[in-house]
């Protein structure tokens, strides 16, 4: 028995040697060794993502500039802003532009920033960059220096932290790109000039006599339709001579109103006229989260407001004796009010969108609604008593009566000199931009234009 | 006779204890070198890919400018041909298929793929099978407008 109890504690001995230095290895070397093989991996693991957030954010800031600059390309470089051909030059200012397409480049850019995750079990921390900056000046687009792009966006001073088991890394990181192969500050310089040179509103205004033969103080376009359409088409082809073969541009009729207004008002050019087709001139850049894009295309209810229409009776009357030759100016207000979308395409270079590459769309918006108080000018013959001598005793319009009265049974009255002429040219020194004949020697105002009478 | 035995029995029990105990040691050791180079690989693998995302996002093919990500993602969005990207008159068409292979084909021969999984679509590149991947490698990406997608790198040994 005891020759066995030997044996046995060696061998139990041996047995326990061997699991007590299975132990002492795991518990002093083995688990640490576990631990620094798991932290260094973890810490290969924090240095990727960190790598990885800076990636998505560089990738983020080009993808938001590129839509910030689709969509307010498309809303006429900002959104929330007038039209750039307002009743006059309007173009939208460098710096709303710019100052709205840092907004928004922002306001996506957290948007990206807020959906970037990791499936590892650490948690990130990312905050928003504080700013965001176009790196271009005015001068220089006006100089075509960034008509291709060539310029960079700086987003500055965002903060990424990550913290896990053990680790806690934290950074901060600004990030910078170079935008190149675009063309949104081409459009613009382009559109810039177009609207300075305002060739829509002038020519509105040069057509304001097609509102004379309007039925109300406000409907909608009839006789006016064909002189909008004509002053659009116009506008358009000198926007696309200055623009080179890339790019194509097209007009879209947005509203058309016309109308008559009062009558013998005072003289004036072409004034602002506030109606359904009119639109404020205040350039603004609407704040992201309240930006909900305009529909271009206004409705506008047809409704007729006073009835203003003129019945032009001549008036000529005569007893036996006497033949009233008495005249006298009238005048109403023309009202006429246009306004159309200017859209150009810009095929050169595409930029990337949720459709894949897609040529740059610039939009820009024209209003021109005016009015004229003295547009509709017409020489009518006054109404006369029969008693009447001179024609100062007659009723007058807008100026007093002028002309003659003749007696055929005894002798001729003349009051005022009446103008003389030869042919209906002869008429425009003293009815200059009136429709005028010549009739017997004597210069008429034509109430409505005809084959008879000359345009001044 | 029988203590000889008994002697012979004890000293081979302590030589078969002190083997098997180095053995043991032995093993943990050829255990932890396998670990190491295990973890070593992985560096290395990791390096790698973290070079080709690198290039993806950060360098832009010539003449287009456009990074190599972006077309990638252009090229699928687009939705005609994966393979092709229309930039314009200016600029043309560029195969992205072509250019990415001619990136990564000279170093990795083969051994590569890359997929790019956008909410509606997915793009691979490369031909390296699914039982061949080493490692992987993944990075989230913007997709316009306001949307993530992923790309994940594969490299094969």
């Amino acid at each position: 028995m005891k020759s066995q109890i030997i044996p046995i504690s060696f061998f139990l001995l041996s047995v326990s040697l061997i699991l007590i230095g299975f132990i002492f290895f795991n518990v002093f070397y083995g688990k640490k060794y576990e631990e620094k093989i798991v932290k260094i991996r973890m810490l290969d693991a924090t240095k990727n993502v960190m790598e990885n957030a800076k990636n998505y954010l560089k990738l983020s800031l080009l993808y938001s500039s590129l839509q910030a600059m689709r969509e307010l390309a498309s809303s006429g470089g900002s959104l929330g802003s007038a039209p750039w051909i307002c009743n006059g030059p309007n173009p939208l200012p460098f710096n709303i532009s710019k100052g709205c397409l840092e907004n928004y480049t922002q306001y996506y850019l957290t948007i990206y920033i807020t959906k970037f995750n990791t499936t590892l079990p650490i948690k990130i921390y990312l905050t928003n960059f504080s700013d965001v900056i176009y790196q271009l000046k005015e001068a220089d687009v006006i100089k075509s220096l960034h008509d291709e792009g060539n310029f960079s966006i700086d987003a500055i001073n965002a903060k990424i932290s990550i913290s896990g088991d053990e680790i806690k890394v934290y950074e901060e990181f600004n990030a910078s790109e170079f935008i190149t192969k675009n063309r949104f500050w081409y459009m613009f310089r382009i559109f810039t000039e177009w609207a300075n040179e305002d060739p829509f509103s002038s020519c509105i205004c040069a057509h304001l006599d097609c509102a004379c033969s309007s039925s109300s103080g406000e409907e909608y376009c009839s006789s006016c339709l064909q002189a909008a359409e004509r002053c659009a088409e116009f506008s358009l082809q000198l926007l696309q001579k200055k623009f080179d073969e890339y790019v194509v541009c097209e007009k879209a009729n947005i509203c058309c109103m016309q109308g008559v207004g009062n009558e013998c008002l005072n003289q004036t050019d072409c004034i602002s006229w506030k109606n359904k087709c009119s639109k404020s001139c205040e350039h603004t850049c609407v704040q992201p989260r309240s930006a909900k894009i305009e529909s271009r295309e206004g409705s506008i209810s047809h409704s007729l407001s006073s009835q203003n229409k003129r019945e032009l009776t001549q008036n000529s009357q005569s007893d036996n004796c006497k033949i009233f030759n008495c005249k006298t100016y009238y005048w109403y207000e023309a009202r006429f009010s246009a306004a159309y979308s200017f859209t150009c395409r810009d095929y050169k270079y595409f930029i990337s969108s949720p459709k894949g590459p897609k040529p740059l769309t610039f939009s820009v918006l024209a209003y021109a609604y005016l009015k004229d108080q003295d547009r509709c000018k017409t020489l009518v013959k006054c109404e006369c008593p029969e008693s009447a001598t001179k024609c100062e005793e007659c009723k007058s319009k807008c100026t007093p009566c002028f002309g003659e009265i003749k007696d055929k049974c005894t002798t001729t009255t003349t009051t005022t000199t009446i103008p003389k002429c030869v042919s209906n040219e002869d008429c425009c020194s003293d009815y200059p931009g009136s429709f005028v004949k010549c009739v017997a020697g004597v210069c008429e105002l034509c109430e409505l234009p005809s084959m008879e009478c000359h345009k001044c | 006779m029988k203590s000889q035995a008994e002697e012979f029995f004890y000293l081979a029990s302590i030589v078969f204890s002190a083997i098997f105990l180095i053995i043991f040691l032995f093993h943990q050791q050829l255990k932890q070198g396998e670990e190491i180079l295990q973890a070593t690989q992985e560096r290395i693998y990791n390096e790698e890919v973290s070079s080709i995302g690198s290039i993806l996002f950060n360098s832009k093919i010539p003449f287009f400018e456009k990074y190599y990500i972006q077309a990638m993602i252009d090229g699928i969005l687009e939705g005609k041909d994966y393979n092709f990207v229309y930039y314009g008159k200016a600029l043309n068409t560029t195969n992205i298929t072509q250019i990415i292979e001619t990136l990564l084909e000279e170093s990795l021969r083969g051994k590569w793929r890359i997929e790019v999984i956008l909410p509606k679509d997915v793009q691979v590149y490369g031909n390296l099978k699914k039982e061949r991947i080493a490692y992987s490698w993944e990075n989230l990406i913007p997709v316009p407008d306001e949307r993530v997608g992923k790309v994940v790198i594969y490299i094969g040994d």
